[in-house]
Parts: C-alpha cells; sequence; structure tokens
C-alpha cells in the first residue's frame, strides 16, 4: 500500500515537473565527461559521470553542469591536487558550466534516427572565468533515445588556472582534452 | 681517522634521508583510495536537513562542508529511497529524500561496491554513508534545482 503511495506522489510530482517543462526540454542525468592530459611526465585521465544537462530539441540550447569534486583520477594524490586551490579551487568554484545553442540546429532532426554531425557553440565557464567556445560533435539519434558525443580542446591558463612550477603544474599539459557524453530519452 | 668516522656519518645520513624520502615519494604517490566505509563520519544527519540548509545558503553550506583538496565531509543521511536510477556507466544511483523538498540527494556508489540494489524497494527509510561532492541549488540556465551529490556511498 505504502508502495503504491509513494509511487503515486512520485508520478504525480514528475507529471508536475512536465506540466511546467516544454515538451522539447530533455534532461540528462546520464552523462559522461573527461579530461585527458599528456606530457612527458605521464598521461591523466580523469572522469566524471554526475553532471546534469538538458536539451531543448526545438532550439537547440543546452546546459551542462558539472560537480568538479565528482571527477575520478586513478590516484589519489593526483585527484588532491586537481582540487587544490592553487590549481582549480574546486572549493570555491565547485561547478564549472557549459551554456549554448547547436548552430546548425535546422541540420538535425531530433524526431528521425540517424547520426548528425553538430556544431555546439557558446560559453564556458571553470574556475569563476568564462570564455567563449565552439566544438564539433555528433547527436546519434535512435528510436527514444540522444545521444551526444564531442571532443574539444580547453586550455587550463584561458581560465585562470595558474601553472606555477612543481606538481600539479609539470604533470598536466597546459591544453587537456575535454570529451562530454550524454544520453537523454524522449518522453 | 677521525675525517673517516664523520664522512661515513655524514654518508649513513644521507642515505637514510634519501631512503626515507624515496619511501615517503613511493606512498604519496601510490596513496591508497580514501576507504569510506572505514572513514569516521564527520557529520550524522537527516537528507532533509542537508538538502534545506544548501537551499538555504549554498555558499555557506560549501565552506562548511566541502574540503580545499576534494576530500570533503563524510555525512550519514536518513531518507526515503525516492527512486533508483543509472548513471552513464551503468551504475545503480539513488535519489534519496522527502518528496515534498524542491531537491533530492544522488548517492553514487563506486564501482567494486558489492549490493543487491534489487532488495531495496521505493519508498523505504534508508541510512546512507558517502562524501559530499557538490550541494544543492537552483540553477537559472538549467531552470530546475539541481541534487546533492554524495559520492563513495555505502548502505548502512
Amino acid at each position: 500500500m505504502r508502495k503504491i503511495l509513494f509511487s503515486s506522489l512520485a508520478l504525480g510530482g514528475l507529471i508536475l515537473a512536465l506540466a511546467f517543462t516544454p515538451a522539447s526540454k530533455l534532461i540528462s542525468q546520464k552523462t559522461h565527461v573527461q579530461f585527458f592530459s599528456s606530457t612527458p611526465a605521464e598521461d591523466i585521465e580523469a572522469h566524471n559521470y554526475k553532471s546534469l544537462s538538458t536539451l531543448d530539441t526545438e532550439t537547440g540550447a543546452f546546459v551542462f553542469s558539472v560537480p568538479m569534486q565528482s571527477f575520478e583520477f586513478d590516484k589519489r594524490l593526483m585527484q588532491k591536487h586537481f582540487n587544490q586551490e592553487k590549481f582549480l579551487n574546486t572549493k570555491a568554484f565547485p561547478k564549472a558550466k557549459m551554456t549554448g545553442r547547436l548552430k546548425n540546429i535546422a541540420q538535425i532532426d531530433f524526431q528521425k534516427d540517424g547520426a548528425y554531425p553538430a556544431i555546439i557553440t557558446g560559453e564556458m565557464t571553470i574556475h569563476g572565468v568564462s570564455q567563449q567556445f565552439e566544438a564539433e560533435g555528433e547527436f546519434k539519434v535512435q528510436a527514444n533515445h540522444i545521444q551526444l558525443h564531442a571532443e574539444f580542446p580547453i586550455t587550463l591558463a584561458d581560465y585562470g588556472v595558474a601553472f606555477e612550477k612543481g606538481k600539479p603544474a609539470k604533470n598536466i599539459a597546459q591544453t587537456v582534452k575535454v570529451t562530454v557524453e550524454s544520453e537523454y530519452s524522449k518522453n | 681517522m677521525k675525517k673517516t668516522k664523520i664522512l661515513y656519518r655524514f654518508a649513513g645520513a644521507a642515505a637514510t634521508a634519501l631512503v626515507l624520502s624515496g619511501a615517503v615519494l613511493f606512498y604519496l604517490f601510490n596513496m591508497p583510495d580514501r576507504n569510506i566505509e572505514k572513514a569516521d563520519i564527520d557529520y550524522e544527519v537527516t537528507a532533509q536537513y542537508l538538502i534545506e540548509e544548501y537551499l538555504q545558503d549554498y555558499d555557506a553550506a560549501n565552506q562548511k562542508y566541502l574540503a580545499d583538496d576534494g576530500e570533503s565531509s563524510i555525512f550519514s543521511l536518513k531518507a526515503k529511497l525516492l527512486s533508483v536510477e543509472q548513471d552513464f556507466n551503468g551504475q545503480p544511483i539513488l535519489i534519496i529524500g522527502e518528496e515534498n523538498l524542491k531537491a533530492a540527494v544522488s548517492c553514487g556508489f563506486s564501482s567494486d561496491y558489492n549490493y543487491d540494489f534489487n532488495r531495496l524497494e521505493i519508498g523505504q527509510s534508508i541510512l546512507i554513508k558517502g562524501v559530499i561532492e557538490a550541494g544543492a541549488r537552483y540553477d537559472e540556465d538549467l531552470m530546475m534545482y539541481e541534487n546533492i551529490q554524495l559520492g563513495k556511498c555505502v548502505i548502512l
């Protein structure tokens, strides 16, 4: 009985949320943000599966909100360096964000199965600093699912990340490769 | 003779320092992962308490709970299980909280965490231990409330 009640309440909440959400706006919690850095000292990669993303399939507007302390590294020491005040200072800047639009929305049909190249343009905010960016990606539409895959470089100094001597400066590249993936479900 | 003794002692001290430094560096470089299951709990509260604290003052709550090096506060949270989701990697995510709140807590688990999530029932009371990674707030760009993110969780 309690199970039915809670399920009904959860369903009611979802219906209310949807009532105030445009039908074209999709929400995804199935996301993957990865960064990869290569230096003579070592290769470093970190994975984050806790970002939240929205995508408006009519306007092409999208948002990615990335919790910085959710990045996972192979080495615990590198994770501590990544978060520290003299590097990304994630206590002061706990979220990174991408907001923007699909520049070529007219060429993407989210109602028809297929693979569609995408040009993503907008603003990226990391470490409290915002920069315009543009990147190429791809949407794959299959039945009720839309998958996004995009890769682009980020130069950390552009976002006020200092590279002073010592670790992590010599172990992290000045420009890192970022991969963004997301799965959206159409209702 | 005296000079030789001094030299030997100096060499011995230098060698000891070198070995110790090497050992420290080796440990730092291969530091074991933070064991949340065995670690002390910093705060034992309800999920509702933590959510409301964040929604009241996001910056103050971050200042209180997040650590400079990312090894932030460990919570034991009591809440209702609202739903069971999956992340991009197929790992379970438990959404806990209370139905009447604007945000909830998303609890993520390590890939090597061994637990039968099928035992759980939506609506049941649950006690979860985990590390806070991000707080809850309304995001103007997303136009929705973001959940508290708890990582490396274990079910108590």
